[in-house]
């Protein structure tokens, strides 16, 4: 596997920071702003595969002047003849004195000296541009630098993206293989569509860009499958949890307050870890505005209306419960493990819609009730963690917007696959509601291969639901 | 909880490396990360040791190497490896005790097969039946079941219920957290697949061996310090079925050379009760018959049980060289962040040496413009504008010089020179706030000023556009850019104001005509 060397270019504010911060999963790397020259000097960033050093990128200063420039070689040329190419490289080179002087041509002259030194280039376009006289010129100095170019379409996932304009433009000056890339929406298929057009315009490159493809993929599933596992971790915690609290108003009032901020907090938990898998930290962006705490996030996980908002039936006992939209199963045990606890979950979980009167009898047998999640609250709670996986999974590292749950181009929330995820989740966890100790909100140590299991499998029904969001 | 030493200066981690810290991971080396896994799993943090990841980033590798060098390198992992010993330990002594239990079993149940009241003959088929029969109806149904469901355990229950125990014992013996991970760990490895499946097959069958050793060694026993006869017995069954089953028996065992009764010795060996022992069998007839026991014994217990043993032993080395951790599990994901980043930064490799970064802030004028002279007009770098109705910007009264639509070089001369021939008052310059205002654009504005020898007044359009695709605040920043390039660029003060050209404002246009009132006639 042979480094490749990339010079990533373009003109100014094309997004070229931005190209380099989504391929290097890095949202801190350089500067980015919708001011132009914002990056004015040339920054390189490595991808590595298993650690080495595969693709080398070169972000550069954007090029202004290119009307300039092209004018200012003319002159040269003339002054000194020879061919176009020869005048760019008396451009680029110090003079016999050591001196080096581009004039105002500064910022392209690191950005074309750094194609020079490269094996190739990446010209980044906004695709939402017209495509104006200042491109071509361009593209023209471009072509005098005698190095392998590939055009990059940026923002085509823009309604006002014109991809086909552009490549009718590229092909007439022989441009035919054009990537196309969207930086802040992430297309992870667009990613490996690139590398494979670098691999057939760079072929010396050919094994290190198979490599890069082949990482590429293996990390995007690893991501899926450990978020999805993170999720599954999250709703075995939940689902399993389940707290016993004796007879009385006072006690069932604060268990139920206790409830809730244990869940919440671990909900918080499971959110923190999903940024941290897919490498957005939300630190870095406070300022800038990543934080799911306000927003849709924001909206309180026990509130009918959240519940609502995703499209779940509550079953009633959720909406019209008395305390907070959290209907709780309250059943026997907490005395006893084994056969007493289950049979009174088991009846707990017959007792149903007249679970009030159970709940009154059996009450009045033991004299302890049980405290748990509500189904409805983890429907609800797997629902918005896969939709969050899913914005993650289409968020470039150069997006500057809010994570939402409802991106403009993502799967809409409450349908019927997610009913049907809903559905297979239910089945899983309904197992798990006699399992105290499965949940680490309860015992952090227990040694369970049976919790492996179980996570493996919900892992599997989770990271299919995820793969629909490619 | 469980830092480097602090000591030891981390500056180059990779001095201290040892020749066997790059060691390929084996299973031992993965199950450690495993139990590491499940002891950070049950903690809000991972453990946060610079050094071992060091040293791991430094090892050749795939993840899976790196998190098994990383595990192998925390001040956790000796206690780690020392609990996974312990386990092993008390999973031999509990397999070697369960294994002296069989044995005894099968001896006990030897001696109970070859015992006769005094005078009468042992019942041959009713022995071999309580020898082997529980085993070989055991040994069928896993063959059924591991048929039948290939990837389950539940075939090995005898291997299930010994490790349901085995677990209840170790919790117990070895308690803390990280006997607990190292618990946890073999569990999840063991319930995942092949190894468990294997392992407890293993159990399954050598706990059989066991039994079956125990019983051939008791049989063996018994035959070479007692006389034991054999005979057969029937009341409802008649003497034509039994001889070609008894042949049948010994078919296998003859083949293999074991001493198998004849036609005529098993058809004299039926013994109806009453008649004395000696009437029954003569000696080389019993001789015959302990023959075919053993052969029985050792061909139709112990030869299939030993075999499945070392299929299931072979299986389960195989299985152990193959198993690998299981890379999805998010606590690992997290961890490749540091152990194999998908990227590195190479830093700044052609500074900044110009230091024009600071932008003068826009310093435009906001008064009516004063001037003599036509109104001359040009779009540059936006749509064509030619045909429009709203082009030039239809305002009463005012009568433009339009120059037209301005992109490429030659577009760029000629309007030049039509500025030049034109000497308008004031030349109006409509540019799209979609576009960066960048330097070509300003040397274009320097240049056109000069060639018009007037002021220019930009007319900034597409502002709605900006802000739907960006936001507001973005749209007034793009504003504040291209008032700054206007400053930057020209010689003289001018004018730059957002006018939609395809749907010009009520307010822009109002502000647009009362800029050109002060023209002078």
């Amino acid at each position: 596997m042979k480094l490749v060397q990339l010079a990533v270019v373009g003109h100014t504010n094309t997004g070229k920071t931005s190209l380099l911060r989504t391929l290097t999963r890095d949202a801190s790397f350089g500067q980015v702003s919708n001011s132009p020259a914002t990056t004015r000097h040339v920054e390189a960033s490595s991808l590595l595969v298993r650690g080495e050093p595969a693709a080398r990128l070169f972000d550069t200063p954007g090029l202004e002047d290119s009307t300039g420039l092209l004018d200012h070689l003319d002159a040269l040329r003339r002054q000194q003849g020879g061919d176009a190419a020869g005048a760019l490289q008396s451009f680029l080179q110090a003079d016999d004195h050591g001196r080096f002087d581009p004039g105002p041509f500064d910022q392209e002259a690191k950005a074309l000296r750094q194609v020079v030194a490269c094996d190739g280039a990446l010209y980044v376009i906004d695709a939402r541009e017209r495509v104006l006289a200042k491109y071509r010129d361009e593209l023209e100095i471009l072509g005098r630098c005698a190095r392998p170019v590939l055009p990059l379409l940026n923002f085509v996932a823009d309604p006002e993206a014109r991809p086909d304009l552009w490549r009718e433009q590229l092909a007439r000056v022989n441009m035919h293989a054009v990537a196309q890339f969207d930086t802040v929406v992430f297309d992870e298929l667009g990613e490996l569509r690139l590398f494979e057009s670098l691999r057939v315009l760079l072929d010396r490159f050919a094994p290190t860009f198979e490599a890069l493809m082949a990482d590429a993929r293996e990390r995007r599933a690893l991501l899926r499958r450990s978020s999805a596992g993170s999720i599954a971790d999250l709703l075995i915690d939940v689902a399993a949890l389940r707290l016993t609290v004796p007879e009385g108003e006072a006690e069932a009032t604060a268990a139920l307050a206790s409830l809730q901020e244990t869940v919440r907090q671990r909900e918080q938990r499971a959110v923190d870890q999903l940024l941290e898998l897919h490498r957005f930290a939300p630190g870095d962006y406070l300022s800038e505005s990543l934080p799911i705490v306000d927003g849709k996030w924001g909206l309180d996980l026990f509130s009918p209306d959240s519940l609502v908002e995703f499209g779940l039936t509550t079953g009633g006992a959720a909406a019209s419960g008395a305390l907070a939209g959290l209907a709780i199963d309250l059943m026997v045990g907490g005395i006893t493990l084994g056969a007493a606890a289950a049979a009174g979950a088991t009846v707990g979980g017959l007792i149903g819609a007249a679970r009030s009167r159970g709940r009154e009898l059996l009450d009045g047998l033991r004299g302890h009730r049980e405290l748990r999640i509500e189904d409805a609250i983890l429907d609800l709670l797997a629902l918005r963690q896969v939709a969050l996986v899913r914005a993650l999974l289409r968020r470039g590292h150069a997006s500057q917007e809010r994570v939402r749950t409802d991106p403009p181009n993502g799967p809409p929330i409450g349908d019927k696959d997610d009913a049907d995820l809903a559905r297979a989740l239910r089945k899983e966890l309904a197992r798990l509601r006699h399992r105290p100790e499965w949940s680490h909100l309860l015992q952090p140590e227990s040694s369970n291969g049976g919790r492996a299991t179980c996570h493996a499998r919900l892992t599997e029904i989770l990271a299919e639901a995820l793969e629909g969001a490619r | 909880m469980t830092s480097s030493e602090p000591t030891k200066p981390n500056s180059d981690p990779t001095a201290d490396r040892t020749a066997t810290d790059c060691a390929a991971a084996d299973f031992q080396g993965r199950l450690v990360a495993e139990a590491l896994r499940s002891y950070e799993a049950a903690r809000p943090q991972a453990i946060d040791d610079r050094r071992a990841v060091a040293l791991a980033r430094a090892c050749p590798g795939d993840l899976e190497q790196k998190i098994v060098v990383r595990a192998r390198n925390l001040d956790l992992a000796a206690g780690l490896t020392e609990a996974v010993r312990h386990l092993r330990g008390t999973t031999r002594v509990s397999l070697a005790l369960a294994g002296l239990l069989a044995l005894v079993a099968g001896g006990t149940t030897a001696h109970t097969a070859l015992q006769a009241p005094a005078a009468t003959p042992v019942n041959f088929h009713w022995a071999l039946v309580s020898l082997l029969g529980v085993e070989s109806l055991a040994l069928l149904l896993w063959i059924a079941i591991s048929l039948a469901r290939p990837k389950s355990a539940s075939a090995s229950s005898l291997g299930l219920a010994l490790a349901a125990l085995g677990r209840r014992i170790t919790a117990w013996l070895h308690r803390g957290p990280v006997q607990a991970a190292v618990l946890q760990a073999a569990g999840a490895s063991l319930a995942r697949g092949a190894i468990g499946r294997w392992s407890l097959g293993a159990v399954t069958h050598g706990l059989w061996l066991a039994f079956l050793a125990g019983a051939l060694a008791m049989a063996l026993l018994l035959l070479s310090a007692k006389q034991v006869s054999f005979a057969w017995q029937t009341t409802i069954l008649s003497e034509r079925s039994y001889l070609p089953l008894t042949e049948g028996l010994a078919a296998l065992p003859r083949l293999a050379g074991f001493p198998v009764p004849s036609r005529d010795e098993i058809r004299d060996s039926r013994w109806d009760g009453a008649s004395p022992v000696s009437n029954g069998a003569p000696m080389d007839a019993s001789q015959a018959w302990s023959g075919l026991l053993v052969g029985s014994l050792v061909l139709y217990g112990l030869l299939p049980r030993g075999l499945l043993l070392l299929l299931c032993l072979a299986a389960r080395a195989r299985a152990l060289g193959r198993f690998r951790l299981d890379l999805g599990l998010p606590e690992y994901q997290r961890l490749a962040a540091d152990l194999v980043p998908p990227a590195h930064r190479d830093g700044v490799i052609d500074g900044d040496d110009a230091a024009g970064g600071a932008v003068p802030d826009s310093d435009t004028r906001d008064e009516p413009i004063a001037f003599t002279g036509p109104l001359a007009v040009l779009a540059l770098e936006i749509e064509p504008a030619d045909g429009s109705p709203l082009w030039p910007p239809p305002l009463p009264g005012i009568e433009w010089r339009d120059l037209g639509t301005v992109d490429s070089r030659e577009e760029r001369e000629r309007a030049c020179a039509a500025a030049t021939a034109t000497q308008p008052g004031l030349l109006l310059v409509a540019v799209s706030l979609l576009t960066s205002p960048d330097r070509g654009v300003g040397a274009f504005l320097a240049r056109i000023e000069r060639a018009a020898n007037a002021p220019l007044c930009l007319l900034l359009s597409d502002r709605r556009r900006l802000a739907a695709r960006n936001s507001a605040s973005e749209a007034e920043q793009r504003i504040r850019d291209w008032r700054a390039l206007l400053v930057r660029s020209c010689a003289r003060p001018g004018w730059a104001i957002p006018y939609d050209l395809a749907a010009p404002e009520e307010s822009e246009r109002a502000k647009l005509a009362a800029l050109l009132e002060g023209r002078r006639p």
